[in-house]
């Protein structure tokens, strides 16, 4: 016994280390960021490219519409990565919207570059609170996501807020409610409330998958997994006692199931998927396959992530399937 | 993004998570395949033996659309096995 309190002191002590050196890192991505967006943003100087692009504006002004529509698409034309390193050069970064957690489509963001070869941008935005130091949040994107969301941002809202003859803070209550069921619809409210439901043992498994299925379950559930306090939890012995028996409980299912006849057919379309997947792995790239055979791994990937994870979050589903006593 | 999640899992339970896959895969495709007719049965069985990797990826899409949504629901029979 005491060998085992010395390993989990161990343990503990290991995981303070790592929390400390993920902070510290953290710290210094932060410092990095902000160091280069200050950069970027002092080299804000009239060059001599946008000096003869002002000349040579019409003197004549356009229409409010018109011209808004013209600049988004303009941004959308100018998202490649050659453009996206001149505008840097230039110190005038690109800016527009982009879809934030909550999934609302939000201003004032600039793009700091583009991957060429995976068409990821990597995104910055500053904020500042009252009495905290200033940073910066970092998204990487598709570069068709945001060409998305900044082309729907213009025609829908605009036209209809300009046919109402509504002004934008006209209807801030509306615009609360839009937003608060936005936030309800994300996918980590959806985590938390089905995490909360099981806790109360009302989940049912096609909530479940449903949940699975929908676009950010997969990242959702990374950031459980990913926080510090369900690691240290996971580590924890009765824990691990708990993972140690359903793992048994897997195995032997595992090892019942493999020993059935085979059909070689079956056989051959299986590996053929596992085959497929594996390549688009590789590739990393979109393509029609990925909704044929990548998406069907993941849901199940996916799934088994949550079951390991309902058991850890005060669901006593691994201590359900062990003790054999199912919560109502 | 799968193997980032995978990566948080303990150790035991990720070591397992292919095979898990491999069955539910097997099962779901079995119970696909018993969906065929005689026909496509044999189809099936000439396309995955000397067939191309094109016409594998259009049996898949023209025969066994649903092997999704089967995969899905052999998941859950999986799980509701386990339990017991």
């Amino acid at each position: 016994m005491p060998d085992i309190e010395k390993i989990h002191e161990e343990i503990d002590k290991n995981n303070a280390e790592i929390d400390k050196y993920n902070a510290e890192m953290e710290k210094k991505e932060r410092e990095r960021i902000k160091e280069e967006y200050e950069r970027l943003s002092k080299q804000e100087k009239p060059t001599e490219e946008l000096i003869k692009e002002k000349k040579e504006e019409p003197k004549e002004k356009k229409k409010e519409g018109e011209k808004e529509k013209i600049k988004e698409e303009d941004i959308i034309q100018k998202l490649t990565p050659e453009n996206v390193k001149v505008a840097c050069k230039k110190g005038k970064p690109i800016e527009l919207k982009v879809k934030i957690t909550s999934g609302e489509i939000e201003d004032g963001w600039v793009v700091k570059s583009i991957n060429p070869e995976t068409g990821i941008a990597i995104v910055l935005k500053f904020t500042e609170k009252k009495g905290k130091a200033s940073s910066f949040i970092r998204k990487d994107i598709s570069i068709e996501e945001l060409k998305e969301w900044n082309k729907q941002e213009t025609k829908e809202p605009r036209e209809k807020k300009e046919k109402t003859g509504k002004k934008k803070d006209e209807q801030p209550e509306k615009k609360e409610e839009k937003l608060k069921e936005q936030k309800e619809k994300s996918p980590e409210k959806q985590l938390d409330k089905i995490i909360k439901e099981i806790g109360e043992g009302n989940i049912s498994l096609d909530k479940l998958t449903n949940f699975l299925s929908i676009p950010g379950a997969g990242e959702a559930i990374s950031k459980i997994l990913n926080n510090s306090k369900f690691q240290e939890k996971i580590n924890k012995p009765e824990t691990r006692k708990k993972i140690k028996e359903y793992t048994d409980k897997l195995q032997e299912f595992i090892d019942k199931e493999k020993e059935g006849p085979k059909s070689k057919v079956i056989t051959k379309a299986k590996k053929f998927i596992k085959e497929q997947i594996k390549t688009e792995g590789e590739q990393k790239k979109e393509s029609p396959r990925k909704t044929t055979f990548g998406a069907i791994g993941g849901i199940i990937v996916f799934f088994l992530a949550f079951l390991l994870l309902l058991g850890l979050t005060g669901v006593n589903y691994l201590a359900d399937e062990a003790g054999g006593k199912k919560r109502k | 993004m799968q193997q980032k999640i995978l990566n948080l899992l303990p150790e035991e339970l990720r070591n397992m998570a292919s095979d898990l896959y491999d069955v539910i895969l097997e099962r779901s495709l079995m119970r696909a395949y018993q969906n065929l007719s005689e026909e496509n049965k044999a189809k099936m069985a000439q396309v995955f033996d000397s067939g191309t990797e094109e016409e594998k990826i259009d049996f898949f899409k023209n025969y066994l659309g649903d092997l999704q949504k089967i995969m899905i629901e052999e998941t859950k029979k999986t799980a509701e096995e386990i339990k017991k």
